[in-house]
């Protein structure tokens, strides 16, 4: 009997201490994240999103559209609504604007787009939540003190992409390929920038072959900015890299770039370099 | 179907009994049964049962903190030139698709405290793996980024509050910095 009671006590502690090690989530969701459509010119599509409270206090959180604008690397800026000219944030109707959540507490949001009816391509823009309950200042001041608070606030960013069936067209180029200076532990970087001609969001993957005086590969390099694949949004360009490393040969190289950008054929371009000793010019 | 008679005798006659016909009552419970099992059984015989389920795009973030208090600047901070707080922040993320975490500054400054404006360059951070600390802006700059699924992902930051003898008024001056999650692409 005792012995039971013994086995059972483990249990439940091993239990309990399962359950607690379990990462437990704050903040809130919202979901889904991403809203890719494809309705045709015309049509209005409604859809809806789930926020829920995971915190132990109530939270408020602004709902709002907004287009945004991809940098050269990737950055990404939030823009008023009708600023892109391929943005759809200014077709998006969101309701409510404003949410009040208690803890654990889910709504709903609902939101409605319209496609014009000279809609092609790729359309895009994100629903912004953003929370507005800030939190208060913990912190008494003491005379002759200084003190520095920083206060965080979380946002979530909902992509939405609309691609009108049957209009996409596919288009890109390489519009500059250059060595930069060596900033990666003495690798040689070799940037190219590919340039979206297109209507239509393209996903990328590329390589660099070095190709020696003999006609020969003596090496080949993945492209990326940290990650593979890359994406371009129409009208865009994108600075992608590949590390060609230290082990050269003195020679003269060329480098021959190519792209995939999803697109009937494949995009290159290609640059020469040389290496004396071990400087590359 | 025929009939089965049963003979049964009373007082010497024999009479006619027309039995229940047995093979008729099986018939109509095969019959019965047939026609109320499950359609599955009959689905089975004809065509595949499907199932599936529709996975959204899901993302989440934790901040383990709301409010975040430098250590009280003391005299060796202002002979530094700064005072640096390690592992300030935490912010954990979780994503199903490839993700993307930015940061930026909800002020254009830190306040003013008699008339001294504290210029929002005085506020430093970086990722505490990183080696070099960035200024924050009021334009998103990406924390860290992934072309992969992240589950439960813990991001550390440090702080660094650039401060000197003749820098500040003393005071409280405060920061807003905003966490935004999105999808990658």
């Amino acid at each position: 009997m005792m012995k039971n009671q013994a086995v059972i006590k483990i249990f439940v502690l091993l239990f309990t201490l399962f359950f607690l090690s379990v990462p437990v989530m704050a903040g809130y969701t919202v979901v889904p994240m991403q809203f890719t459509l494809n309705a045709n010119p015309g049509k209005t599509v409604t859809r809806t999103m789930k926020v829920e409270n995971m915190e132990k206090t109530p939270i408020s959180l602004r709902i709002s559209t907004t287009d945004f604008i991809k940098g050269l690397h990737g950055e990404e800026k939030q823009v008023e609504p009708g600023t892109v000219k391929r943005g759809c944030a200014g077709w998006i109707m969101v309701s409510p604007k404003r949410l009040e959540l208690a803890p654990h507490e889910t709504q709903t949001v609902n939101f409605s787009m319209t496609i014009p009816m000279n809609g092609e391509g790729t359309y895009w823009g994100n629903i912004f939540v953003s929370q507005i309950s800030k939190p208060t200042r913990s912190k008494i001041i003491k005379k002759g003190k200084t003190s520095f608070q920083i206060f965080t606030m979380q946002d979530m960013l909902i992509r939405v992409l609309e691609n009108v069936p049957g209009t996409e067209q596919k288009q890109g180029v390489i519009t500059d390929i250059s060595i930069k200076d060596h900033k990666t532990g003495g690798k040689t970087v070799v940037e190219v920038i590919f340039e979206n001609q297109g209507n239509s969001l393209l996903k990328c993957s590329g390589q660099i072959q070095i190709i020696n005086d003999s006609g020969e590969t003596v090496k080949t390099v993945p492209l990326d900015y940290g990650h593979a694949p890359f994406t371009v949004y129409p009208g865009g360009k994108r600075a992608v890299h590949g590390y060609i490393g230290e082990n050269l040969l003195p020679g003269n190289y060329l480098l021959l770039t190519v792209i995939d950008y999803g697109g009937e054929n494949l995009v290159a371009g290609e640059m020469e370099m040389e290496i004396r000793g071990r400087k590359i010019e | 179907m025929p009939v089965r008679w049963r003979w049964r005798s009373e007082g010497g006659k024999l009479n006619k009994i027309q039995k229940k016909n047995s093979c008729f009552a099986i018939m109509v419970i095969i019959s019965a049964i047939l026609f109320f099992w499950p359609l599955s059984i009959s689905a089975d015989e004809t065509s595949g049962l499907s199932t599936g389920v529709t996975v959204p795009v899901i993302q989440s973030m934790d901040l383990n903190r709301r409010s975040f208090i430098f250590p009280d600047v003391s005299g060796a901070n202002l002979d530094e030139g700064f005072i640096e707080a390690k592992d300030a922040a935490m912010i954990t993320v979780s994503s199903n698709v490839p993700w993307q975490l930015t940061i930026q500054s909800e002020d254009q400054d830190m306040g003013k405290v008699d008339d001294n404006v504290k210029p929002l360059s005085d506020f430093l951070w970086k990722k505490s793996e990183d080696a070099s600390y960035s200024a924050v802006s009021t334009k998103g700059q990406i924390v860290d980024s992934s072309a992969g699924y992240a589950d439960h992902q813990n991001i550390e930051l440090d702080y660094k509050m650039v401060v000197g003898w003749t820098r500040d008024v003393p005071g409280t001056y405060s920061l807003t910095l905003r966490f935004t999650l999105s999808t990658l692409h």
